[in-house]
């Protein structure tokens, strides 16, 4: 799905939080989206997924304006993983999967959803079809995260957002889990705060401050020393050896 | 390698089906049986003569008068009225604990019992009535009235700018309205009340079926059958729920509106069943976990599970207020407070050993 922002901009009690976004998505291209705290990426994730109408500017989804469709014709487009979605409810990941079917099923009580092999395999795509049958609460953090993944791919979006997926992951879940999402081969935005991990694994990236894009492309070329120590004040080395890195420096002399 | 220690049920549609008929069989031979208890005994065999007889299945003169005005006028009204109630409460209380994700979410949460008490309150101490409601109706009248009205104001206090309704300020409103209501009807009960008029309308927020008549139970039964088939409809946009507000909005669910609607109608279902017999605590609360606990949170399946169980509970406790109490009827709210409270307590314990 390509997808094109278009001068997006979102204000909250009278404070630009969002300005003159504009850009676009590439089908199948893996995109970051990094800036400080309060920059504005949850507020760019929202106004993409369509949850919130732009106060400026709009989001074409293959040239259609995101507004245009109906919630339900348009999570069968975008599928959002949000930061830490929990529940109080006992489900098993397999009911959770199963969520994702929402947006296609009929409404009417005994309705066949001709997709419902969908989420058997959504499970299989992001291994954990072996913890079906676990309860949500007995679930570790990672487990959570890939079962929200296989939710998400449920829907048969084009486009997939996420919102901080690597959370409260330790460094082995953080890589499998993008990983998985890379391989995936879907139109990917996702904000991410760790520099190391975009500039793996993300091949095109937008950068955010103050609510404004201030670097966007490819993320070998945008991302350099500058524009780190720019935009969240912190001495960096962008370097490709192996991979792309980022490594940070402290600072010289006493902290602040 | 913990699994959910429950009956699996909610994965197989033919487990399902014989839940479903096992709870059916059970509320239909309840009904039989509680139409044949009381102060005449009636035995099940006569029960269902008279039955079929009314329903033209059979031309069967093996009955004799008594026991047909008895089954048939008598207690067949008042049982038919309590299992609508007792399903129409519990499905309120499905819907509303999944759309506010409160677990003590139950169907006088947004004040509709407290305002009808206030109307209740109105008709039975200050004598406001309205003149074209025949007398038996107008407490049942002025208690609608007041119970959309705090219902009005329970949503006018809760939306927000751009018309949504967060859980969280509206159970907040739903609490503050009712307190206020509570303070109005102790004040006019304290200041204006005859000496009976307290015991009148401590009897009525206890709840009774004792006034329901025929056309009540219809009433109550078409109100209620409609709201089973309408709710489980939405099943889907229920579950989108789960996982709260921004999740439901990314599954295609218009979250406002959805809310909107649900809370509105189980208000007026609610409204509905307070104004005949009055507001009757910890069915709509209770049975929703019970049932949870058993088949699982899918809601296509703990709806109408829920309403049929609710049924099966409401019935069983009006049978016992009226009949266990000698020559006095116990108020059945007392009775589902009895019940109620150690199925929660079993409950919260059983939460707090899992967290």
């Amino acid at each position: 799905m390509r997808v094109e922002a278009d001068g997006l901009g979102w204000d909250a009690d009278g404070q630009v939080i969002l300005s003159d976004v504009t850009t676009v998505l590439e089908p199948g291209a893996f995109t970051a989206v990094v800036g400080p705290n309060g920059s504005g990426k949850t507020t760019l994730l929202h106004l993409v997924a369509g949850l919130r109408r732009p106060a400026r500017g709009l989001v074409r989804l293959d040239g259609v304006p995101v507004h245009a469709l109906s919630a339900r014709r348009r999570a069968r487009q975008v599928a959002l993983l949000e930061q830490h979605p929990d529940t109080t409810l006992e489900v098993t990941v397999r009911q959770v999967v199963a969520l994702g079917r929402i947006p296609h099923v009929g409404r009417w009580p005994g309705a066949r959803d001709p997709g419902a092999g969908l989420v058997e395999e959504a499970m299989r795509r992001v291994e954990v079809h072996h913890l079906a049958d676990r309860s949500w609460a007995s679930l570790s953090g990672g487990e959570r995260q890939r079962t929200h993944l296989a939710r998400a791919l449920a829907q048969e979006p084009g486009l997939l957002l996420l919102d901080e997926p690597t959370n409260h992951l330790d460094l082995r879940h953080q890589i499998a889990l993008l990983s998985s999402v890379s391989r995936l081969g879907l139109t990917t935005l996702a904000v991410l705060h760790d520099l190391d991990l975009a500039a793996a694994f993300c091949p095109r990236i937008l950068v955010l401050s103050q609510g404004r894009l201030v670097a966007a492309g490819p993320t070998q070329g945008v991302l350099d020393g500058h524009l780190v120590e720019e935009v969240f004040g912190v001495r960096a080395a962008v370097t490709h050896t192996d991979r792309l890195r980022v490594a940070w420096s402290l600072p010289e002399g006493p902290t602040p | 390698m913990t699994r959910v220690r429950r009956l699996r049920v909610g994965q197989s549609r033919s487990a399902v089906a014989l839940l479903a008929l096992v709870s059916l069989v059970i509320l239909a031979a309840s009904i039989v049986i509680a139409l044949g208890i009381g102060p005449v005994r009636v035995p099940p065999a006569d029960v269902l003569t008279v039955v079929a007889r009314r329903l033209h299945l059979v031309a069967g003169h093996g009955v004799s008068v008594l026991d047909d005005e008895i089954v048939w006028q008598l207690r067949l009204p008042r049982i038919v009225a309590a299992v609508a109630v007792g399903a129409g409460l519990a499905q309120c209380g499905c819907v509303l604990q999944s759309l506010t994700r409160n677990d003590l979410a139950d169907p006088y949460l947004l004040g509709v019992s407290s305002g009808a008490a206030v109307g209740a309150v109105c008709a039975l101490v200050l004598g406001w009535a309205l003149s074209e409601v025949p007398g038996r109706y107008s407490v049942a009248v002025s208690a609608f009235v007041g119970a959309i009205a705090a219902l009005a104001i329970v949503l006018a206090l809760a939306t927000g700018r751009s018309g949504e309704l967060p859980a969280g300020r509206t159970i907040l409103a739903g609490v503050a309205v009712g307190q206020l209501c509570g303070a109005f009807t102790s004040f006019v009960v304290m200041v204006f009340g005859p000496r009976d008029g307290a015991r009148a309308v401590l009897a009525w927020t206890l709840g009774s079926f004792s006034g329901a008549r025929s056309g009540d139970a219809i009433l109550l039964t078409v109100v209620v059958g409609i709201a089973v088939v309408g709710l489980t409809w939405c099943a889907p946009l229920l579950d989108a729920f789960a996982f709260g507000d921004v999740s439901a909005r990314s599954l295609g669910v218009d979250v406002r509106t959805v809310r909107w609607a649900l809370l509105v109608a189980t208000a007026l279902l609610t409204a509905a069943t307070v104004a005949v017999v009055g507001p009757i605590g910890f069915v709509g609360l209770v049975v929703p976990h019970v049932v949870r606990l058993l088949v699982g949170p899918a809601h296509r399946t703990l709806l109408p599970l829920a309403a049929v169980c609710g049924g099966i509970l409401m019935l069983w406790s009006d049978t016992a207020a009226r009949t266990l109490g000698a020559g006095q009827e116990i108020p059945v709210g007392v009775v589902t407070a009895i019940v109620g409270t150690p199925v929660l307590v079993v409950l919260l314990r059983r939460q707090a050993r899992r967290t």
